[in-house]
């Protein structure tokens, strides 16, 4: 198992954090557009409490990522890739971080400040980063949503980019992403 | 009509006592008494208050027998500083303010437990439900009026808040404890 990133390929920990992401952050954004039509009751209760779970486990994933990402660098660009498509690629998975950072940062404003109780997955208590305050509470959720918005924009050009590769280009970039695939060393192709 | 003095003179009596009880021991209530009640969501404690109840107290450490409390409390004013939980504590499940807006305090009889500090045997009626229970409170003089304080636990199912679903103790605990702070004046 390669834990670290090569010119070729991305090591482990950053695949294991790439899709254990991807998995979640897809999940809360289907869950969180749909809770809110919940009946109310403690089964509501229980699925935002889920939500807020999730979402801290997101936070710390991608705190962690950036971390590693720091010590880890990406591979190389596969050859013959343009100028345009080099920044765009930048500019994109750039915006992922500062996004999937700030989604769970709102949404735990959010609840603070709407002076709801955290625990994580019923284990700790998460501390409040405000007390309660309506003006706060409102912009809080504008951001979660409006980011929730900007996310998806991204999460599609980051999703057809990356089938491009795959598909037009026929590089390596997505196979080099996918867990459980061993590209041939020397493949950038 | 010998037993005419010792008439006049009862009634006479009667009639101070009852005068000096009143002056004594009717208490107004002052800004700054609170009544708080602390919950549990999700194994979280939460804190919340009713801004509007009136007390009508009648309290003489040396006349206990004279003592007597009534509050009238608004429903409507229970608030968390959270606008979701309380449109839900409010609503029919809980509270159901709609139909019960408002909940008494009434007492029976009081005893001295300790130096500054009774107990009430007392009525508690919120929704539809009156629930007996006893009222320990300290009670302390100060030199313009006195202060009251106690600390109740209450079980929320006995007053049928939260029934049905809500009935869940893992999402909202059966255990309430409330709070009383009366600042109180000699009433004019
Ligand atoms: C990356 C992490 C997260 C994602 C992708 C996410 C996604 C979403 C989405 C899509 C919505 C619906 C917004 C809308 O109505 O347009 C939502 C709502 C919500 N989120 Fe998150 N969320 C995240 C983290 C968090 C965290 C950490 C918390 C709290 C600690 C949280 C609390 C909430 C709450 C309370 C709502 C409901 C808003 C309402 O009902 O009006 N979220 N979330």
């Amino acid at each position: 198992m390669q834990l670290k990133t090569t010119a070729e390929v991305w090591g482990s920990v950053a695949k294991f954090l790439h899709w254990s992401i991807a998995i979640l952050v897809i999940l809360m954004m289907i869950g969180g557009k749909t809770m809110g039509d919940l009946p109310n009751g403690p089964d509501k209760m229980w699925v935002y409490s889920m939500h807020k779970s999730m979402g801290l486990t997101i936070l710390a994933l991608m705190l962690l990522r950036l971390v590693w990402r720091l010590f880890d660098p990406r591979p190389a660009a596969p050859p013959g890739l343009g100028k345009l498509a080099r920044t765009a690629s930048r500019t994109v998975h750039a915006s992922f971080y500062v996004l999937l950072i700030v989604m769970p940062i709102s949404g735990w404003l959010y609840n603070s400040a709407s002076n709801f109780p955290l625990k994580w997955f019923g284990l700790f208590s998460v501390p409040a980063l405000s007390g309660p305050d309506k003006e706060l509470k409102h912009f809080a959720h504008e951001v979660h949503e409006t980011v929730f918005l900007i996310i998806l924009g991204v999460l599609v050009l980051h999703v057809a980019a990356a089938l491009k590769h795959h598909f037009i280009d026929r590089d390596s970039v997505l196979r080099r992403m996918l867990p459980f695939v061993r590209p041939r060393s020397g493949d950038t192709r | 009509m010998k037993r005419l003095p010792i008439v006049v003179s009862l009634g006479f009596a009667c009639a101070l006592l009852v005068g000096f009880s009143v002056e004594a021991a009717d208490w107004t209530q002052q800004t700054g008494s609170t009544l708080k009640f602390r919950g549990e969501q999700q194994g979280e404690a939460f804190e919340g208050g009713f801004g509007r109840f009136e007390s009508k107290i009648s309290f003489d450490p040396a006349a206990l027998e004279t003592a007597k409390f009534d509050v009238s409390i608004d429903i409507t004013s229970a608030d968390t500083a959270n606008s979701e939980r309380d449109e839900t504590m409010l609503g029919a499940d809980f509270f159901d303010s709609a139909r019960f807006p408002k909940a008494q305090f009434s007492t029976g009889t009081f005893r001295e437990i300790a130096p500054g500090r009774y107990e009430a045997e007392a009525t508690l009626r919120i929704r539809d439900k009156s629930v007996a229970l006893k009222f320990p409170f300290s009670w302390t003089a100060a030199a313009d009026g006195a202060e009251l304080r106690a600390e109740v636990e209450l079980n929320r199912l006995d007053f049928d808040i939260g029934t049905g679903d809500w009935e869940d103790a893992d999402s909202v605990g059966h255990k309430v404890v409330v709070m009383v702070r009366l600042l109180l004046k000699p009433a004019a």
